[in-house]
This record gives structure tokens, C-alpha cells and sequence, in this order.
């Protein structure tokens, strides 16, 4: 017999892995970031530092919905409130 | 007491042989693993439209252009190698027939592992993206192709990161399944392989992204050849940022596989 808390777990567990499925758009938005980095530490070597710091602080934001989505994974792993 | 959907959902299942249950799940997986057909598609598609727009630009660099092509466009097809080798593995010479443990267990991890290497289709979209950069850069700038063509390759091997993490959890679940041996319920189990399969699905992101930063760079290489060290720089900086969403995925999938809070 499937109890209602091992239905609650098994449920708990997909929903951590749909939750990472959130890593699709950090990862392409802070590689848009990086690319044109590149581009304009190509076209302007001089400004490189000034080119990481804006880059990384960009890409810094654009992370915050790919950790969102990681604490979800963690709460329902974790600190589930069902359990 | 009534029998509610679940539970006999479950005892239907169990109704059958295991080896019918888990060929059942391979077949699914197989057509999931597929899926990744997509980004080699649109990824070398991109490519080929780039090689002929400088080739129609430049025509008398037609040949160093078309070989800066091929030679991208061939790394875009890994991902789709690598699901290809998954697809095969769980029709003809699949581990998990025959594999001790729960059917429900076992049928689960056929999925996850098929669901995993979609994860693949981002890196062949993005690696795409870089070939079709390089050789437009290369049909601009024909003396820079060596310098082009080494950013490329080594972006598009970045960019291949997560692909290879998703292949890794798939393998696992296939031949070194930890779920097997394990006790506890079979249904946090069998959900516990698919959420695994399923976290890995996130890095398609990383892929595409990684890659778009390899096409620029490679693109920025051919302007200006004397700032490639800059700029490979800069763009391993900004690609080592974007996998961390796909680092994340990975530690979900493994915490679930071996180190599962629900058992």
C-alpha cells in the first residue's frame, strides 16, 4: 500500500528536478553576457576591467532565478513542509 | 476500502513481468533521449546559412571558409551522437533487463536517463552558433582563421560541459544505478531517478549560452587577431558564470541519487 507521505516524497522528488529545468535561462543569458564581453574587449582592449566588472555584475542578476530555483529544489528536498 | 487511481495505477503495472514494465520504460526513453535532435538541427542549420553568406560574400575564400564550417558544424553533432548512443543502448543492449531491484525502480531510471541527455540540445545550439560565427569571421578575415578557428574550438569544448554532466547521469542510471540496491519505498525510488534524469534537463541553458560567448569571441578574434588573449579571457570568465546554473542541476540530480533525504 502507497502511503500518503511516500506519495508526498515521490512527488517531492520530480518537482526538485523540474525545479532546475529554471537553469535554462541563466545559463543562456549570462553566455549572451559573456559573448559580448568578448566583443567589446575586442574592440576595446584598454577597457577590459571595466568590461568584466559590468559583464560579471550583469551576470550576477541574471543568476538570481537559477538560485531561485535551486532553494526550491533544496526546501523540497530538505525542509519540506509536507513532510 | 476503495482502490484510489494510484494505488492501482501501481498494481496494474505490477500485473506484468518485469521485463515487459522495463521495456516499456526503455521504449519512452529512447524517444525522449531524441529529443536532442533538435539543437544539432537548428545549431548547424545556423552554421550552413553563415558558411553561405560568406562564401557568397568572399567566394575566392570558399574553401578555408566551408572547412572553418564543417569543422564546427561536425563538434554541434556530439549531442546528438551522444543521444543517439543512449537511444541505442536502451533498445539493444540495455543494461537494466535482467537488472535486480524493483520494476518500478528500474522502469523509472530507463526514463530518467532517456530525459536526461536532452539536456545535450543546448550545447549543440550554442556550438552552432559559434561555427557559424567563426566562419563568417574566417570569410572576413581569411589571415585570421587559425586564430578564429582555435577560439571556436576551444568555446564549443567549453560549451559541451553540460552535455557531457547529463550524459554522465544517464550512463549511471543505466549501468551503476544506485537506486537499485537502496531500500526504502519504491515510489520515492522511481520518482528519486526521474527527478534526476529530469534536474539535467537545465542544462540546455549553460549550453546555448556558453556557445553564443564562443561565436562572439571567435568573431571578435577575427577584427582584431592581437587582442585573442583578451578576449578568451574574458569569454572563459563570463562561460565559467554560466555553468553555474548547470553545477546546481548536477547537485540536485546527485544529492537525489546518492544522498536522498526522502530514504
Amino acid at each position: 500500500m502507497i502511503t500518503g507521505i511516500e506519495l508526498i516524497k515521490a512527488c517531492s522528488a520530480i518537482g526538485a528536478g523540474l525545479a532546475m529545468i529554471a537553469g535554462i535561462g541563466p545559463g543562456i543569458g549570462q553566455g549572451y553576457a559573456a559573448g559580448k564581453g568578448a566583443e567589446a574587449v575586442g574592440r576595446q582592449p584598454e577597457a577590459q576591467g571595466d568590461v568584466t566588472r559590468t559583464m560579471l555584475l550583469g551576470a550576477a542578476v541574471a543568476e538570481t532565478t537559477g538560485i531561485y530555483g535551486l532553494i526550491v529544489a533544496m526546501i523540497l528536498l530538505f525542509a519540506n513542509p509536507f513532510i | 476500502m476503495e482502490t484510489n487511481f494510484i494505488q492501482w495505477f501501481f498494481d496494474f503495472i505490477m500485473s506484468y513481468e518485469p521485463k515487459v514494465i522495463i521495456a516499456c520504460a526503455s521504449v519512452i526513453g529512447a524517444g525522449f533521449a531524441m529529443i536532442t535532435g533538435i539543437g544539432p538541427g537548428i545549431g548547424q542549420g545556423y552554421a550552413a546559412g553563415k558558411g553561405a553568406e560568406a562564401v557568397g560574400n568572399s567566394p575566392k575564400d570558399s574553401k578555408s571558409i566551408i572547412s572553418t564550417m564543417l569543422l564546427g558544424a561536425a563538434i554541434a553533432e556530439t549531442s546528438g551522437i551522444l543521444a543517439l548512443v543512449v537511444a541505442l543502448i536502451l533498445l539493444f543492449g540495455n543494461p537494466l533487463i535482467g537488472a535486480s531491484g524493483s520494476m518500478v525502480v528500474i522502469a523509472s531510471s530507463a526514463i530518467g536517463a532517456g530525459i536526461a541527455v536532452i539536456a545535450g540540445m543546448g550545447p549543440a545550439i550554442g556550438q552552432g552558433y559559434a561555427a557559424g560565427k567563426a566562419t563568417e569571421a574566417v570569410g572576413i578575415n581569411p589571415r585570421s582563421s587559425k586564430g578564429v578557428t582555435l577560439v571556436m574550438l576551444v568555446g564549443q569544448a567549453v560549451a559541451q560541459t553540460t552535455g557531457i554532466l547529463a550524459l554522465v547521469i544517464s550512463l549511471i542510471l543505466l549501468y551503476g544505478n544506485p537506486f537499485a540496491s537502496m531500500e526504502g519505498a519504491f515510489i520515492i525510488l522511481g520518482a528519486s531517478a526521474l527527478g534526476a534524469g529530469i534536474a539535467m534537463v537545465g542544462g540546455i541553458g549553460p549550453g546555448i549560452g556558453q556557445g553564443y560567448a564562443a561565436g562572439k569571441a571567435a568573431e571578435a578574434t577575427g577584427k582584431r587577431p592581437d587582442q585573442q588573449s583578451n578576449i578568451t579571457k574574458i569569454m572563459f570568465l563570463g562561460q565559467a558564470v554560466a555553468q553555474t546554473t548547470g553545477i546546481y542541476a548536477l547537485i540536485v540530480s546527485l544529492i537525489l541519487m546518492y544522498s536522498n533525504p526522502f530514504l
